[in-house]
């Protein structure tokens, strides 16, 4: 049940940040990027790789026709030169990306909980690799640390209203190694290899294969969104003595550990008292006549909102 | 512009977004934003317009800018990394299109970015708005008249400022209190305990379609610092958030607490067939009054009678300490 599974993770740029560090992660954050542009990316340099998120539908999540991917080349001897790890578990995507660029990179301190990992895998092919970072107690348990287990959903809610809260991502990884662009998605059976790439021409590359990627899908099929896996701006800005830059990226770690913070809160309490306060405040105002309307206008609220839902899904559907 | 009915106006300048660096440029010009509808009532659009005012009205480079929003289409977001003003954005949810603006009234404090009472207002207001142009008819305009504002009241703002953007994916999270709710095997809710539940063709499918968030900010901000309720609300927030108004607003308009009121809410609707009230209801310490999301209210409803009227209690099953 909850004590073995993976819970889903707010895609969040704080969020994967704090995630890495408490990896061990030395020096390394995440950010996101407002547009895919390589200027975008050259800003944030040393950039270790990206991750290219979206949010799928079954269309968009078939990327493969048999034994070719729909752009670039599969490498599958890169498997044992690089580390790639088939996806086990779903929830785990997030964490799976992140990894798969850091692992990659012999120019971020791992830390040893994931130095030892990345030793403990080292012969093992891809399948028995995604076997090993699912059944890792230490990574699970950080990834989960940065939201509540659902053991009560995941058993009675088999069937979701489709709409609002369904959102599936998946994440892949993009990064240059060893002289090439690798795409590493663990629904992949191989590294995707996209061409000889260093870390000087990534920023260029990288947007040339974006674009493809993106052009691919229906216009209103996909929202994606790309994090750059990059070095700690703060160090960079204290070497050259930009201490406004700096004071700047301290005030966003703070909203970050604020956020992460408000992340694991349930606030059951809390939204227990305030809505006492309102309904007081109906019944003072309006007396039980007001709380009754308040109910039936509540219904009418949702029955719209179906409906509306309905009508969207007609529309995209047709 | 004689079909449409002004909904909110406030002072505001644009600032412009430059993706590469990253960067938000605030623009000098003095302007204004009108939020309105058509009095059309089978058109729910809202329009949105930023327009130069005073002295900025005079040139000829400034162009006005009007939006067309269809409902739930886009969200009114403070930018936090901001420093040196209050930017806000108009994010979309349908396509990349935003809209940054900085505030042009008064800030509350001394700090450039501290966000008003007003400000919340406004931003409560737009996103009630947004989700329903139809939401209520009270005008809360601000007096975004030139004439009635010195030129000394407009603030000013820094060159340039690095917003982060505040996308955020909702993915629900289930409650502590969950964890430690059990399924009762076969067990019926207890006689005396239950009270009659209603019955309804359509459930009411989230908490927020009865209470808006924005209903709950207001309430908070009516609160008297010296309000008992307001330190009881404080006690409620996570040890590392302050406690005082601004923090808790700040919190009660995030979209982590937002995500609370939605985990709460499918608990409780999607649970319906396990009692899952019921064990809500005891773990609160508030009276059963029913499954799903209408027993609930129906529940806190019953509890604030109890506080109120602590004599007249015959439940019994509940007792909530202030």
């Amino acid at each position: 049940m909850s004590s073995s599974g993976w819970n889903t993770l707010e895609s969040d740029a704080g969020v994967f940040t704090e995630l890495v560090e408490s990896l061990g992660v030395k020096s390394v954050e995440l950010d996101e990027l407002l547009s895919l542009d390589a200027d975008q990316l050259r800003a944030v340099a040393p950039l270790y790789g990206v991750i290219f998120l979206f949010k799928y539908t079954h269309s968009a999540l078939a990327p493969t026709t048999h034994g070719i991917p729909q752009d670039g080349s599969y490498d599958p001897d890169a498997e044992h030169a690089i580390f790639f790890a088939r996806q086990k578990i779903q929830n785990a995507c997030a964490t799976q990306a992140i990894l798969s660029i850091v692992l990659n990179r012999s120019d971020i301190q791992l830390g040893s909980a994931l130095t030892e990992f990345k030793a403990f895998v080292e012969g093992f092919d891809s399948e028995l690799r995604g076997e090993t970072l699912s059944n890792s107690e230490l990574i699970r348990l950080t990834h989960n640390s940065f939201s509540r287990p659902t053991p009560f959903v995941d058993e009675t809610q088999p069937q979701r209203q489709a709409g609002d809260d369904d959102d599936l991502y998946h994440f892949i990884a993009y990064l240059p190694v060893n002289g090439t662009l690798y795409e590493l998605d663990g629904l992949q059976p191989y590294p995707i290899s996209h061409g000889a790439c260093t870390d000087e021409t990534f920023s260029e590359k990288i947007v040339e294969v974006l674009y493809r990627r993106i052009a691919r899908y229906p216009e209103d099929e996909v929202r994606f969104n790309l994090l750059a896996v990059c070095h700690d701006r703060r160090e960079l800005l204290a070497a050259v003595g930009d201490t406004e830059g700096l004071l700047r990226e301290e005030e966003k770690r703070a909203e970050w550990r604020r956020e992460n913070v408000l992340r694991r809160e349930n606030f059951v309490g809390l939204i227990y008292e305030v809505l006492k306060g309102v309904l007081g405040d109906v019944v003072v105002n309006e007396g039980e006549v007001g709380f009754e309307k308040m109910i039936s206008d509540a219904k009418a609220k949702t029955q719209k909102r179906i409906e509306e839902a309905q009508r969207r899904k007609m529309q995209s559907n047709s | 512009m004689s079909d449409q009915i002004t909904l909110l106006t406030f002072k505001a300048g644009r600032v412009d977004y430059n993706p590469p660096s990253k960067h938000l440029n605030p623009l000098p010009q003095k302007g204004k934003i009108t939020v309105s509808r058509s009095n059309d009532e089978d058109a729910p659009l809202l329009s949105f317009v930023w327009e130069p005012r005073g002295s900025s009205k005079n040139d000829p480079s400034v162009e006005r800018d009007e939006l067309m929003i269809f409902p739930g289409e886009a969200e009114w977001l403070h930018v936090s990394q901001c420093k040196t003003g209050r930017v806000y954005v108009l994010k979309f949810n349908s396509s990349s299109q935003r809209s940054f603006f900085w505030l042009q009234d008064p800030p509350a404090g001394d700090k450039l970015d501290e966000i008003s009472e007003a400000d919340l207002k406004i931003a409560t207001r737009i996103n009630t708005l947004l989700e329903d142009v139809f939401a209520d008819e009270v005008d809360i305009t601000q007096d975004a008249n030139e004439s009635a504002a010195p030129n000394g009241d407009d603030v000013e703002m820094a060159d340039s400022v690095s917003p982060r953007n505040n996308t955020t994916t909702q993915t629900p999270n289930l409650t502590n209190l969950l964890r430690s709710i059990v399924i009762p095997s076969g067990e019926s809710g207890s006689a005396t305990n239950s009270a009659e539940i209603p019955a309804s063709s359509t459930p009411i499918l989230n908490i927020t379609d009865a209470i808006t968030p924005s209903q709950i900010a207001s309430y908070a901000s009516s609160l008297d610092e010296s309000d008992s309720k307001l330190t009881n609300l404080y006690n409620l927030l996570p040890s590392e958030i302050p406690h005082n108004k601004y923090e808790l607003l700040r919190v009660l308009q995030s979209p982590q607490f937002l995500q609370g009121l939605n985990s709460l809410s499918s608990t409780l609707h999607s649970s319906e067939g396990y009692n899952v009230g019921q064990l809500v209801s005891q773990e609160l310490g508030m009276p059963y009054r029913g499954e799903g999301i209408e027993g609930f209210l129906r529940g806190v409803l019953a509890a604030l009678d109890e506080e109120q009227h602590p004599d007249a209690s015959s439940d019994g099953d509940g007792e909530m300490q202030e």
